[in-house]
């Protein structure tokens, strides 16, 4: 079993994730409102930004909904990714919201 | 009376042709018809043309196009004088460019849609023929639809292309959902058959597909429906219900690659001279959804 903590929604959440589960799965059980969408690769809904951590992310999947560029940086689909060690996850979303804030900060 | 007749063909990209024609197949029950290149031909066992679903292996997911079938081969030229009228470019798509097609119009909905209209396509009839038929084939598999149904679309723009296909195409508009005082369509839905929706367009990003739909006789077939996709562990987004728009009855899932797909039964019948059903965007909730009476986060923004 492998805890994942997750920021989204402006929120954080910790949760133990089974090796033969998807981190979305995981949360849904616990009753996380992790993203979800068609739990197919296609949607994109569900897209992490990985900040720590070893996984293993299905490479078939839609590349407008995670593109290589993407998943080169460390960006993950968490509905068909399996989990390889203790993960630390940002939904793409929170992450971008975060950057802003934090270029802002700078630029004060 | 030059008409659209219905909604022919969709094209959809799909991750992995391999399981996307099993799950085409096997869960939803169409039949392969053909193949050319990298796209698998289907069609419904009711359905006569040669195909009305085109699965074609792409990195992506998503409608490839939508097209109509018009009623006589000189409404492609009615039309694509009309459409070019209207102010959108057409392009004439040779016959057999895909497999059992003749002569296509081409044209980009408003909403960023590639969208064909063609009048010749194979003829292969209905799985019961048409000399003393049964109702239903022997040995259907999966959902086994009547035919493909409709499709929902998103685009920024849906008083455009409402217009487009109530001046152009000559569509009726059965329903939409307006902000107040009517300021913003939000929603639409269109038909050229007897149907509810043909099509119907819901604001969003431009050129993405919402759902591609199949026809299934009740709200049995739905919940039947619904057993099989446990059965075969396919995503839902939407358990058997009943919409408001249309009065239909639904399930909403997933295919391999993501893109939605609703199993729809019902809905009252459509006349070129009914009033248009108006919702407002603060009753959407019950328009969509009319047992749960609330959106759902996937069903509004998990697009392909």
């Amino acid at each position: 079993m492998y805890k994942v903590t997750l920021k989204v929604r402006n929120q954080q959440f910790e949760y133990n994730c089974a090796p033969d589960q998807t981190p979305l799965r995981a949360a849904r059980n616990e009753f996380i409102p992790f993203p979800t969408g068609c739990q197919r690769g296609g949607c994109g809904m569900c897209k992490m930004k990985v900040l720590e951590g070893k996984y293993e992310q299905e490479l078939e999947r839609s590349h407008e909904a995670l593109s290589n560029e993407e998943l080169a940086n460390g960006f993950a689909l968490a509905c068909c990714m399996t989990v390889k060690s203790d993960l630390d996850i940002i939904s793409a979303a929170d992450y971008e919201n975060q950057l802003i804030k934090d270029s802002l900060e700078k630029a004060k | 009376m030059t008409r659209v007749m219905r909604l022919g063909r969709v094209e959809l990209n799909v991750l992995n042709l391999d399981k996307s024609v099993e799950y085409y197949t096997k869960v939803i029950g169409l039949e392969e018809t053909g193949r050319m290149g990298n796209s698998v031909y289907l069609k419904a066992w009711d359905e006569f043309d040669h195909h009305s679903l085109i699965l074609t292996k792409s990195n992506k997911a998503g409608l490839v196009h939508l097209a109509f079938k018009v009623e006589t081969i000189d409404d492609l030229a009615y039309y694509e004088r009309k459409i070019e009228e209207f102010g959108c470019t057409t392009t004439r798509i040779s016959s057999n460019t895909r497999l059992g097609e003749g002569e296509a119009v081409h044209f980009i909905l408003p909403t960023g849609h590639h969208c064909e209209l063609y009048h010749e396509i194979g003829f292969l009839g209905t799985a019961v023929g048409t000399r003393n038929p049964h109702p239903w084939p022997l040995g259907m598999k999966g959902i086994a639809p009547h035919r493909l149904d409709h499709l929902l679309l998103t685009g920024d723009d849906l008083k455009t292309v409402t217009r487009f296909f109530v001046e152009v195409l000559n569509f009726g508009q059965s329903e939409r959902v307006v902000t107040e005082g009517e300021e913003e369509l939000v929603g639409s839905f269109l038909f050229t058959t007897n149907t509810s929706h043909d099509i119907a367009f819901v604001k969003g990003p431009d050129a993405k597909l919402h759902h591609a739909a199949f026809g299934v006789e009740s709200l049995h077939d739905v919940f039947k429906a619904a057993d099989l996709l446990s059965m075969y562990e396919v995503p839902f987004d939407v358990t058997p219900t009943r919409h408001g728009i249309s009065r239909g009855q639904t399930i909403y899932f997933f295919d391999p690659s993501g893109n939605r797909n609703e199993a729809f039964a019902g809905g009252y019948m459509a006349f070129r001279d009914m009033p248009t059903i108006t919702w407002d965007a603060s009753k959407i909730g019950t328009g969509i959804f009319y047992h749960r009476r609330e959106l759902s986060e996937s069903f509004m923004k998990a697009l392909t």
